[in-house]
């Protein structure tokens, strides 16, 4: 009887305060993802020249909504047509580009060689800190652990850097798709921004 | 005395303190028995100049920075309080260190002293873990990213990594709950769990009694007065090194005139998730665990961050079983001995990396170097920047000391100017010295050095055959320098240098650069007249000449002019029908109504022009000089050999440019 007492009271006090304190693992998962959105025109990309662009959105903190602000860096790569571009990631982008609203013109120029464009998102998947270009354009490189990565998004193998890579995983690549501006005829390079998981071999989203 | 009897009658409180000052010692007092008491004496100083602190803090994005600032700049004390307990907690870890080591040398952890010696473990994780939380707490870029990279690590944690990250973090980004529960663990739970274990480690301290350091040199004597008088000497040492750390700590990098220097403690610029951070380190004394990483491949992570640093804290925690074999005190010994070195080793290491500039500029450590001290240097102007701008008359906005960086050509200008521009133009000079941040130089370079855009010199150097043949001006560009203008500069143009100059002193002041002397009135006048006579073939100004052939002249230079330059070179006022190929700037801001056809925003463009024009908010103290008073002479030379920050601050500068 005093015990079931004792536990009750405790129990008054525990599970909200648990509850409360568990409060940050059921609020995942609400905000504005799943769009694309408009980064570069198509024109301003090179073959071989990555270039960094800036992506804004709106970011919720708790109660504060910081709208129009950068949420995320990536860097977008032209592929070169002549080289294929084949390998898994850059048809993952493609198969984005096939599928979404584009149709007949994203067909048309697929038949002629289409351009594709990866895009990385400039977190390092060790820590999360910021990838750069290194100063000869030849690799990205973190300035926290120096994870290394060819411009191709691959990890620099430990051999060849003749030290251990702290990336566990290669450059997560992002969906993007090209578009074409009806009004203008121009082609934008839209790409879908996600954050995922650092310190993991496998690249999980986060957020779901 | 009447009323001592009478207190200790009801409270038995003379037992309590004689036992609490007659604790025999023996072989007498020694130095070597003071680390465990100014542990106690500096957690102390903690718990005061926190709770100081306390008073004044608001745990917010929005509010901690700023509170900080204002304990640091405003309130009368501040600094000297918060680099009182910035510096302590790093002096903690160095106390701690030493009595680690005493008392695993002086053989204290052993039988009946080990559950002692775990107790003492855990208070150490529980002062590493104020450190940790108490980092992120001003809220600044390096507690911000440094942190950062601490919550990942707790995410590797295996099978539940995620979840805990996400409890400490209340959430999936950092943010206002991120700064709510640190501060809660930082200055309630630690703490309490501190105060909680202390309490059990003096008991047990004082229930097996000082383990004293054999051969015994001097009778037994108690713990009042002599020891309490070695230890009392101690602390007081002990805060005179924390005393003059605090008080002769200013900041690392020479500061600007108008700068403020930060005092005691360090405060970055406000964190802002938007901006990158190259030089993410934790504090010193975890810069061990932070090299130790590197030396491992991304999907062995795990046994840099968890499972060896695991390892030795389980042989520490083991070291009283161990302790009992035969070789067993010697293991423990050279086991902490080792751990140390290795620790100092990897200290040591990433110093090394960061600081000391490798011999060959073409090696991977020389650029991780200077990466890192760009960043650094960077960071700290942009702190003192953050600080000029609060203690400007606007103040902080309600959006915080962010939206304050974000607002501010000198800083977010530049930044964009970084993304957008640097690629193509230059801005740089011979014989600057610029701000962090501020100078550009690239190897693509296929536009001109917008160093001074609009100035006198930049105009009248166009308009010099030699010079705008040069890649600072239309060199650079192909469009440019096959074009009409370059023809007719370095052939067809007659026209008198005097003329030239007149013109250029016209367009300059046109321009009304903020850090460019205007000429006087008559000069400017003759100039306008010279344009007219010489320029509308091509170009229009004002109401003479014609759009189409080439940029509008009218305003040249100006903010206005530039803002609409930016948002469309390719508008029927500048550069309507340039092949594309000849003129690769793209519109930034071609249709205000249609933000997807727009890279930049209204407000960015307007940061980057008032960049490239030096308009923005500087404190100006000194009194400034007129124009009509400045000497033809200081016209001529120009301000190219002024220090950048000192130029700003000299000029007549509106001082109230921050929106």
């Amino acid at each position: 009887m005093v015990r079931g007492l004792g536990a009750g009271a405790t129990a008054v006090v525990a599970i909200p305060g648990v509850r409360y304190l568990l409060d940050p693992l059921h609020r995942i998962g609400t905000k504005d993802g799943n769009t694309f959105r408009r980064v570069a025109r198509l024109d301003e990309l090179e073959p071989g020249v990555p270039k960094e662009v800036v992506l804004t959105g709106t970011r919720v903190d708790a109660w504060t909504v910081h709208r129009d602000e950068v949420v995320g860096r990536v860097w977008l790569q032209l592929d070169q047509p002549a080289d294929g571009a084949a390998d898994g990631d850059a048809a993952e982008g493609s198969d984005a580009t096939a599928d979404d609203k584009t149709t007949g013109d994203s067909k048309a120029a697929a038949a002629d060689a289409s351009p594709q464009v990866t895009a990385f998102t400039a977190v390092c998947p060790h820590e999360g800190c910021i990838v750069q270009l290194a100063m000869d354009h030849s690799k990205y490189v973190c300035p926290c652990h120096q994870a290394e990565f060819e411009l191709s998004g691959d990890r620099v193998p430990a051999a060849k850097l003749g030290r251990p890579n702290a990336s566990p995983r290669d450059l997560d690549t992002l969906k993007t798709r090209i578009v074409k501006d009806d009004a203008t005829d121009e082609q934008w390079v839209e790409v879908l921004y996600q954050k995922f998981r650092t310190a993991t071999n496998v690249k999980q989203p986060v957020d779901g | 005395m009447q009323f001592l009897n009478w207190l200790d009658d009801r409270t038995g409180c003379k037992r309590i303190v004689r036992e609490a000052l007659y604790e025999p010692i023996p072989g007498g007092a020694r130095w070597r028995y003071i680390w465990g008491s100014t542990l106690v004496f500096t957690f102390f100083v903690q718990m005061i100049t926190g709770f100081f602190l306390w008073t004044a803090y608001s745990p917010s994005t929005l509010t901690a920075w700023e509170s900080v600032y204002y304990i640091q700049n405003v309130m009368t004390g501040g600094w000297l309080l918060r680099g009182i307990h910035h510096v302590t907690a790093q002096m903690m870890i160095l106390l701690m260190l030493i009595h680690v080591f005493q008392v695993v040398i002086d053989r204290a952890y052993k039988a009946p002293r080990e559950i002692n010696f775990w107790l003492g473990l855990v208070l150490m994780k529980i002062v590493l873990a104020l450190s940790l939380t108490g980092y992120l707490l001003p809220w600044d870029q390096k507690g911000y990213y440094g942190t950062k990279v601490a919550t990942e690590i707790a995410g590797t944690i295996p099978l539940f990594g995620e979840s805990v990250q996400q409890l400490l973090v209340g959430g999936s980004e950092y943010g206002h709950h991120t700064l709510t529960r640190f501060f809660a663990l930082h200055a309630g739970l630690l703490p309490a769990l501190l105060v909680l274990f202390l309490v059990m480690h003096v008991a047990l301290f004082r229930r097996h009694r000082l383990k004293a350091k054999k051969p015994y040199k001097r009778p037994d004597a108690y713990f009042w007065p002599d020891q309490i008088l070695k230890d009392a000497i101690a602390c007081l040492a002990v805060l005179a090194v924390i005393l003059a750390s605090t008080v002769f700590h200013t900041s690392e990098t020479p500061v600007a005139p108008g700068e403020i220097a930060h005092r005691g403690a360090e405060l970055g610029a406000p964190a802002d998730p938007a901006v990158e951070y190259s030089a993410a380190r934790p504090e010193w004394y975890f810069l061990f665990l932070f090299q130790f990483l590197k030396y491992f491949n991304g999907d062995k992570q795990i046994y840099g961050s968890l499972i060896f640093p695991g390892i030795a804290m389980t042989l520490l925690f083991l070291m009283p079983i161990v302790g009992r074999w035969r070789l067993g005190h010697r293991f423990n010994v050279s086991l902490l001995i080792g751990l140390a070195l290795g620790a100092a080793f990897l200290t040591g290491k990433a110093m090394y990396a960061d600081n000391v500039e490798p011999a060959d500029p073409t090696s991977k450590a020389y650029q991780h170097w200077r990466t890192y001290q760009e960043s650094k240097s960077y960071e700290e102007w942009k702190g003192r920047r953050a600080v000029q701008l609060a203690q400007a008359p606007d103040g902080i906005p309600a959006r915080g000391a962010v939206e304050l960086m974000r607002q501010d050509p000198k800083t977010q200008g530049a930044l964009v100017f970084k993304t957008y521009c640097a690629s193509c133009h230059t801005h740089t000079a011979p014989n600057v010295e610029f701000v962090p941040g501020h100078e550009f130089v690239t190897e693509t370079q296929i536009a001109s050095n917008l160093y001074r855009f609009g100035s006198y010199k930049w105009t009248r150097s166009l308009l010099d055959p030699t010079k705008i043949v040069t890649s600072d001006y239309f060199g650079a560009m192909a469009a440019h320098a096959d074009g009409e203008m370059v023809g007719f500069v370095t052939k067809d143009m007659d026209i008198d240098d005097a003329d030239v100059d007149i013109i250029a002193r016209a367009l300059a002041a046109d321009a009304a650069r903020p850090d460019d002397p205007l000429a006087s009135a008559d000069v400017i006048e003759a100039g306008r007249v010279a344009i007219v006579e010489n320029c509308i073939d091509c170009h229009k100004y004002g109401d003479e000449g014609d759009l189409g052939m080439a940029p509008d002249l009218t305003d040249y230079g100006s903010r206005q002019w530039l803002i609409d330059f930016v948002s469309n070179p390719k508008h029927e006022r500048f550069y309507q029908g340039v092949d594309e190929s000849l003129n690769p700037m793209p519109a930034y801001r071609q249709d205000p109504a249609d933000p997807t056809k727009n890279t930049l925003r209204q407000q960015d463009i307007e940061l980057v022009v008032d960049f490239l024009r030096g308009e923005w908010y500087e404190p100006s103290p000194a009194p400034t000089v007129g124009a009509d008073s400045q000497s033809e002479k200081a016209l001529a030379d120009n301000a190219d050999s002024t220090q950048e920050a000192a130029k700003s601050s000299g000029s007549a500068q509106p001082a109230a440019k921050a929106q």
